[in-house]
């Protein structure tokens, strides 16, 4: 997924690798700066001293700047990257279809955006920007160590390095599994919590406190160890460096004195050889952090890689083909069975729907009725030969023409945490009026006048500031703003009082008049008027006709009905 | 904050650190000990230069005196390599030992913390709100880490490095010293001044990339709706906005962070130059003998005066997020709401059912009252009902049985012991509630049951049969079977029936039940129909009713409207009467 950008931002690194290593080539100057200007200390050449000196701040002045350009160059450009992925796989989620996201947990697919978005970018900036200046400081420093000022020294010195190398990737494996356990506990111990805030009333109910403390105090406990776990090793790694490196300059500090003695290096060389050790601290400590992110980030790509091949809505269904939609519908022997478990959703339903007729569908949780509704949005695929629109195969309606003409309201009636204008209207441009309007067709005139802000009330995270009511009539208002000529209500009305819902039946038979609908509903008073009513169990149609006709039929309608008209009473 | 502020929050948590007053002074020996060794290494490498190295080039004897060490270059060198393992040892125990404190105080503060949370009344909590306690029992307390790691020894470690430092310089060359000193306040403005910028854009930036994510969050929850009104492409609009405003703050980020570290850089180097050249002006004047060694262990102090710095500028804003963090967990605990008080001593004795309400007034909120002067008798043993319509009160009557709540006025009696005189456990433990809405655990089906008491799997079997559950359990694959993303899967009905199981498994005195309004199917209605029935008996039991038919077997019937009752008897005196009562009958019949 990152062939697009590297063709338009990838001549990025190169500036930026060219800035890096005159950097880094820069930088390794100074120690032979210091160190000549040191041995001109002990004679008596001002001027010549005096130039090394400043030549200090030169050096210091030409890093500043190409360091700048480097990170502008890298960093920057990894910064971008970041924008990039995140824009590209939101518009990939976007089009995948709704199958995919029953297989896969929205906090998993968070996952990718959060972690593996910023696990890449860190790959292909940070990471390496690290390596390549681990590489040349490293390179140069050791260079001029052995060229410049003695081999052998040089030799000698570096000896304990590999034992540090070993620590740092040693030590930063063990702090990674043992950060990981933290990290766990951690989630662990917040959802016993959230759990216990979330059922605070059957614990007290129940008298649980006590247990529950005693639970998680144990919990707590293996936090804490945890913790220790980690901080114990994590506290190894400064330390174990530093001896190793603390043997390289012990070790120059005894041969290379006697070097110095015997006269084979000067003294500048020496204080030079000191600074070069200094130098290489860095980029070998940073060894550990290179590897283990870039092993993160090839993971991470990985991971992104294998989703964006996911296939997205074809670039059929992306166009409208300017058919205008009518509103007809008809089911022909209709059967659906989800693809991955092969469960039966549907199982040869048939019906035909004038342009404004309307279907009305009962029957218990899981029979089947909102694939139905699913289906006909296309946000699952149907068939071949079993559905149809206008007359035309539903495969051959674009979903984008087909989407526009329908006005979809969902069964959870999920909302955006924007105002009520905005959910209503979304993005439609509808006018304030419009909205107005459609809201008073929904019902919700008399709560938006409860409300101090109206229609610029803030839904709150899935509409959580509003009650279950009033989500699903904003909706419902949604759905008729976009004046659909298809109107698909699933179980609609569900969270709303038997008085509200015969006020807004009322208003919907007046909205619905010329439209087509089909009225998913728990709720059998709102079936009353359809042209037809299908009553479904386990994805098949086991009684239909009117209203009445069922009633008189004394079956499972007849039963369901009688059932919910004492029920309302009692409450009433 | 304000500095006043300030220390109403430092004192409670220096108060936290009382009990590991011994371990935190060892702790400031080893820092002490191995920033001394920091200190000490630039040292014998100027002894090195100066005492040996510039007289064996001159040709000139060397100067051997004082510590034995010292008498020849290994020695220095091994020397070197002891302070070297000297400070790293200091350096891990250390690290071990204030670990070990500020665990054990994380660990007390969380349980304090949970059990804070667990003593707080309901309203109380459904006040504050859930998702803030959980940050505080969690990420709060995460947040205090920092303030015991990084201020109290990190403060100590690196001023005391700086002092160190300061006089090492000094007592070399105090001339010298001076001179390189000139470099501290531009060092100091430097720094922060980025370190302030940084701060102030990383706020920004973490406001954003929580709003895209929450944003993205929210687009795959609600992707439904957005590809079923086909608005795919304004939302991507909309996170493109996000996404560029959020890529100006990161590159500000990348700008202040490419600035500040390279021009420190250049102040070290300024730094350098000016001791370079007034230390051949001193040396020159023969005032100050400045010799080789000093000025190439002063370079090495000057970038190690540098690293203190930027950690204390750098800790000042981790330290302020951690003191926000302590502010909001020690006004949760000390925000003067009443606990309920668990251990508190009291009436402990087994319930034998008798309820009474004596003319009991309850208001929520100030006057608004929910319950104006009820009263009723229940015997060990009878079923009551209460019927009426939304807001009459009904639901109240649960919450001040169990004691979530106290009446303004009146008396709760149970078995004739005023209510507020029984221990809460004792109560409540007898008192069996089943809610409408039932929570269910993460856990399997028997852990749902036991909500952590004591009870075996034989009458957790007992229970589930009792309450008519057993046959959905056991197609379930039985009652160590998990409960998946917190019963989704089960129907309303089902979750009543586990709910019902779960109360008589906890064998209750008394039993409360608020009927589910939600629409069962009618299989399911049958079974709840009888687990009533059977779960009832010997028991007292209050119905908060929505179905007329479930309550035609009880021995009184009240009907409540706006916090009265207004009528009430049994099923066939109620009838008798034809008021309010008969009427919903009639409705129903109609």
């Amino acid at each position: 997924m990152l062939r697009d950008f590297f063709r338009k931002y990838g001549w990025n690194y190169i500036p930026g690798a060219i800035f890096l290593v005159l950097s880094t080539w820069i930088q390794t100057r100074a120690p032979i700066v210091l160190g000549n200007a040191i041995e001109l200390f002990a004679g008596s050449d001002y001027a010549a001293f005096a130039h090394e000196a400043w030549r200090t701040l030169t050096i210091a002045v030409g890093v500043f700047f190409t360091r700048i350009a480097w990170r502008y160059f890298i960093i920057g450009t990894s910064r971008e990257m970041e924008i990039y992925l995140r824009d590209r796989l939101f518009w990939h989620l976007e089009f995948l279809p709704i199958r995919f996201y029953s297989e896969n947990r929205s906090g998993d697919l968070m996952a990718y955006a959060i972690n593996d978005v910023g696990a890449v970018r860190m790959t292909f900036g940070m990471v390496m920007a690290q390596s390549l200046t681990a590489i040349t400081s490293i390179g140069f420093s050791v260079n001029e160590m052995a060229a410049g000022v003695h081999p052998q020294l040089t030799l000698f010195a570096l000896l304990p390095v590999p034992v540090a190398i070993f620590f740092i990737i040693f030590i930063g494996q063990s702090v990674q599994v043992k950060f990981r356990r933290v990290q766990e506990l951690f989630s662990q111990l917040s959802g016993h919590v959230q759990e216990n805030i979330n059922g605070m009333r059957v614990l007290k109910a129940f008298a649980m406190e006590k247990q529950q403390y005693e639970h998680y105090q144990q919990e707590s406990g293996e936090m804490r160890t945890a913790n220790l776990r980690l901080s114990y090793t994590s506290a190894l790694l400064s330390p174990a460096i530093q001896t190793v490196f603390g043997l390289s300059y012990a070790i120059g500090l005894v041969y290379g004195g006697h070097l110095v003695a015997d006269g084979a290096i000067s003294l500048g060389d020496y204080v030079a050889f000191n600074s070069y050790l200094t130098m290489i601290v860095a980029p070998v400590t940073s060894i550990g952090r290179i590897v283990n992110m870039l092993q993160r980030g090839l993971a991470s790509l990985k991971r992104l890689n294998a989703l964006m091949v996911q296939p997205e809505l074809p670039p059929f269904d992306r166009k409208e083909d300017g058919v205008p939609i009518r509103g007809g519908i008809e089911a022909r022997h209709l059967s659906y069975s989800h693809p991955d478990n092969g469960q039966v959703a549907l199982e040869d339903v048939s019906f035909t729907l004038a342009p404004g007729q309307k279907l009305g569908i009962a029957g218990k949780t899981g029979s089947g009725k909102s694939t139905l509704v699913l289906l006909i949005t296309k946000l699952l695929e149907a068939p071949e030969g079993q559905l149809f629109i206008d007359g035309r195969d539903i495969r051959s309606v674009p979903a984008a023409s087909l989407r526009k003409a329908i006005g979809y309201v969902p069964q959870d009636g999920f909302l955006f945490n924007t105002t009520i204008e905005e959910n209503i209207a979304f993005y439609t441009g509808a006018s304030h009026e419009a909205v107005e309007a459609a809201a008073a067709q929904a019902g919700l005139s008399t709560d938006l006048r409860a409300m101090p802000l109206g229609l610029k009330t803030i839904c709150g995270e899935h509409g959580n500031h509003l009650s279950g009511g009033q989500r699903q009539r904003v909706s419902l208002a949604r759905a008729f703003v976009r004046d659909p000529s298809i109107l698909l209500l699933d179980d609609t009305l569900s969270a709303v009082d038997t008085r509200t819902e015969a006020s807004i039946l009322e208003n919907l038979h007046g909205e619905l008049a010329g439209r087509t609908a089909i009225i998913i509903s728990h709720r059998l008073s709102a079936l009353v008027e359809a042209d037809e009513i299908l009553f479904m169990e386990n994805g098949r149609v086991v009684e239909r006709g009117t209203h009445e006709a069922l009633v008189a039929l004394g079956g499972r309608y007849a039963e369901m009905w009688n059932q919910q008209k004492e029920k309302e009473h009692a409450t009433a | 904050m304000q500095l006043r502020e300030k220390s109403h929050v430092v004192k409670p948590l220096l108060g936290l650190m009382r009990p590991y007053v011994p371990q935190i002074l060892l702790c400031v020996v080893l820092v002490m000990l191995f920033n001394g060794a920091d200190l000490i290494k630039p040292w014998i490498m100027e002894i090195a230069v100066d005492d040996y190295l510039t007289a064996m080039v001159a040709g000139e004897p060397v100067q051997t005196g004082g510590f034995f060490l010292f008498q020849s270059l290994t020695g220095l060198g091994v020397s070197y390599f002891l302070v070297v393992i000297v400070g790293a040892l200091a350096s891990v125990l250390q690290a071990r030992l204030l670990a070990r404190v500020c665990q054990s105080i994380l660990n007390t503060m969380r349980l304090k913390l949970f059990d804070h949370i667990h003593r707080l009344r309901l309203t109380d909590l459904d006040d504050i709100g859930s998702g803030r306690l959980l940050t505080r029992a969690t990420n709060d307390v995460e947040a205090l880490n920092e303030f015991y790691n990084d201020v109290l020894i990190g403060l100590f470690r690196d001023i005391f490095l700086l002092i160190g430092i300061i006089v090492m310089m000094l007592n070399m060359n105090w001339r010298l010293a001076l001179m390189a000193f000139t470099a501290v306040p531009l060092i100091l403005i430097i720094t922060f001044l980025c370190r302030g910028a940084l701060h102030r854009n990383f706020v920004k930036m973490k406001a954003l990339i929580s709003r895209i994510n929450g944003f993205i969050a929210e687009s795959l929850s609600g992707i439904r709706v957005i590809q079923a009104f086909g608005r795919e492409k304004e939302k991507y609009d909309e996170l493109h906005d996000l996404n560029l405003k959020y890529r100006k703050t990161t590159m500000t980020q990348v700008a202040i962070n490419s600035f500040m570290r390279p021009v420190m850089e250049v102040v070290n180097a300024l730094a350098i130059v000016l001791i370079l050249l007034f230390g051949w002006h001193l040396a020159g004047q023969n005032t100050g003998a400045v010799e080789v060694g000093v000025l190439f262990a002063f370079t090495t102090y000057i970038k190690q005066f540098f690293e203190p710095i930027n950690d204390l500028a750098e800790k000042y804003n981790s330290v302020q997020s951690a003191m926000v963090s302590a502010d909001r967990i020690f006004s949760l605990l000390n925000d003067g709401r009443t606990l309920e008080d668990l251990d508190a001593p009291g009436h402990e004795a087994a319930i034998v059912g008798r309820v009474e309400f004596r003319d009991v007034w309850f208001a929520y909120v100030g006057e608004d009252w929910v319950l104006k002067g009820l009263s009723f008798t229940a015997e060990p043993g009878e079923k009551l009902a209460f019927v009426g319509a939304t807001g009459a009160g009904k639901t109240t009557v649960i919450n001040l049985l169990s004691r979530f709540y106290t009446p303004q006025r009146g008396q709760i009696l149970i078995d004739g012991v005023p209510i507020e005189e029984w221990t809460l456990p004792c109560l409540r433990s007898q008192i069996a509630v089943v809610l409408q809405d039932v929570f269910l655990f993460a856990g399997t089906i028997a852990d749902n049951v036991r909500v952590h008491a004591d009870i075996t799997d034989e009458n957790i079997e007992r229970a589930l049969a009792l309450s008519h559950a057993s046959e959905f359990v056991n197609r379930l694959g039985g009652i160590h079977a998990q409960v998946a993303e917190r019963g989704a899967t089960f129907s309303t009905g089902e979750r009543q029936l586990l709910s019902f199981a779960r109360a008589i498994a906890h064998q209750p005195a008394i039993l409360v039940l608020d009927e589910a309004t939600a629409n069962i199917d009618s299989k399911t209605e049958l079974l709840v129909q009888r687990s009533i029935e059977s779960i009832s008996e010997g028991r007292t039991a209050i119905f908060i009713a929505h179905r007329l038919s479930t309550i035609r077997n009880c021995d009184k019937i009240f009907v409540l409207d706006h916090g009265e009752v207004i009528e009430s008897g049994s099923h066939e005196e109620l009838m008798a009467k034809n008021g309010a009562y008969a009427k919903m009958v009639a409705g129903v019949e109609a």
